[in-house]
């Protein structure tokens, strides 16, 4: 297979285009106006972050992959653990708030807009950053849609499809934003409850995991219905998904506890030494 | 974000209850979630075909090769065994029997193979490229594996025989789990509109 034919999109989406385009230019026009001071070592590995988020979004969704996700079991778990897990993370963590300096003046100034444009977003947004909520939707979504039935909907239509890819993606975003997002510094206001959350979807993704790895039957036949990409068991394909559910998404929910420990201690360092 | 969150949800009730409305099907009902039935290939007398050509009776298709050792004889077999029950109305029905396996399936090869389940069963092929675009309307697909020391290799495809309705709308999806007598009541239904 040729690089071009990897790269030649399987459906093209021009909703995934704009928004992978729109979000670089704007985090490109974000560090050009960025000053050279503020241009420390942490900036650059941020930008890096960002980008191979952007990329990594781009790949699993617009290119050979997002064929092999619709025809391959454990291509699909691998798809949403970049959508869901690693690539939101790495936007998070690249600092992408830095946009806030190149998006339009209505958007930045947000609170002057009408109140009934306003407030259905915000009260929407506070219901679902909730930290009950925000919790049991990132789990609840990765149960969802692996209910059987609706797993099933979701690869015959292609409408369902692009529901649970795009649900996937925002709502990643949505929960590293409010786990690692700049809204907290490291303070010890928001440190347990984000302690908590972690533990939270742990557990729950750890056991979909292994009950799907050690299940004894195969649970997905719309794998059977629609063929696979290549032949493979239809159990093996099943225990590769289950690991990845299991391994790879677990771990990135324990590297997410690790990165809040990290920036509270650093938080207190930091104080400690102004206080010394 | 809300409104992201409850579409799926919505998307599922409002299909439950556009399936409510209509006289319920013991198969997976797939209208209008999947393409109508449209093709240009070449069927095992080597003479270009289209879909148009087998409208007028409900169409069943499936995706298989010739030298499948179980999927594909055991759903042929089936579809012949529901079509000899319902008898004399379903003589009218097409089972197109589509070559994922087309460098393996020469015509003479598809026709023989077809010709063991009855008239009703027909033989279709086209280029590897043309069959690939005709599984991806339908949201199927193939591969093959590596070939053994003889040439031989595996085909992996789907299972499923989708049944489209006398203009050519798709209406129903038989799996490889679909008990024969849900087939059998389904087909006897479509036949009758």
């Amino acid at each position: 297979m040729s690089i071009i034919e990897f790269l030649t999109p399987w459906e093209f989406s021009p909703a995934l285009v704009v928004f992978v385009i729109g979000l670089g230019v704007f985090y490109y026009l974000g560090m050009c106006v960025t000053d050279n001071a503020d241009k420390t070592a942490k900036y650059y590995w941020q930008a890096t972050s960002f980008y191979i988020a952007l990329t990594s979004i781009y790949v699993v969704s617009h290119t050979y992959l997002d064929y092999l996700s619709q025809y391959m079991f454990w291509v699909h778990r691998f798809q949403h653990l970049v959508l869901h897990h690693l690539a939101p993370m790495l936007i998070i963590l690249g600092g992408v708030e830095i946009i806030r300096k190149s998006l339009p003046t209505w958007l930045v100034n947000w609170s002057a807009l009408p109140a009934v444009i306003r407030l259905p977003f915000e009260w929407s947004y506070r219901f679902i950053q909730h930290p009950v909520i925000a919790p049991v939707v990132f789990v609840g979504l990765i149960y969802l849609w692996l209910i059987p039935d609706i797993h099933f909907a979701a690869m015959l239509s292609q409408k369902l499809y692009y529901i649970m890819n795009w649900s996937m993606l925002i709502d990643g975003l949505l929960f590293w934003w409010l786990i690692l997002g700049p809204d907290w510094k490291g303070e010890g206001k928001g440190f347990s409850v984000r302690i908590v959350m972690m533990l939270v979807v742990v557990v729950p993704q750890q056991l979909l995991g292994a009950y799907l790895t050690l299940s004894g039957s195969v649970i997905y036949d719309v794998y059977d219905v629609c063929g696979r990409a290549w032949p493979i068991s239809p159990m093996a394909d099943q225990i590769y998904g289950g690991i990845i559910t299991w391994i790879p998404a677990s771990m990135m929910s324990v590297l997410g506890l690790v990165l809040v420990l990290r920036r509270r201690l650093n938080y207190q360092k930091r104080i400690n030494n102004e206080n010394s | 974000m809300r409104i992201v969150k409850a579409l799926p949800a919505v998307l599922i009730c409002l299909t439950l209850f556009a399936c409510a409305e209509k006289q319920p099907t013991r198969l997976t009902d797939v209208t209008g979630l999947i393409a109508d039935l449209e093709f240009e290939l070449t069927d095992e007398n080597n003479k270009p075909v289209t879909a148009k050509d087998y409208l007028g009776s409900p169409i069943a298709i499936f995706f298989g090769f010739t030298s499948c050792p179980e999927v594909c004889p055991t759903t042929m077999h089936q579809w012949s065994s529901i079509l000899k029950k319902i008898g004399e109305p379903a003589r009218s029905v097409k089972v197109l029997f589509i070559s994922v396996d087309p460098e393996r399936d020469s015509a003479e090869k598809l026709k023989n193979y077809t010709d063991t389940f009855g008239p009703s069963f027909i033989g279709l092929r086209g280029d590897i490229a043309v069959i690939k675009e005709m599984t991806k309307r339908y949201r199927v697909t193939f591969g093959y594996g590596d070939k053994d020391t003889e040439g031989n290799y595996e085909v992996s495809h789907s299972g499923a025989v989708f049944v489209f309705d006398k203009h050519g709308e798709a209406r129903l999806l038989a799996t490889q789990s679909t008990p024969t007598d849900d087939i059998y009541k389904d087909l006897i239904v479509l036949l009758a509109k």
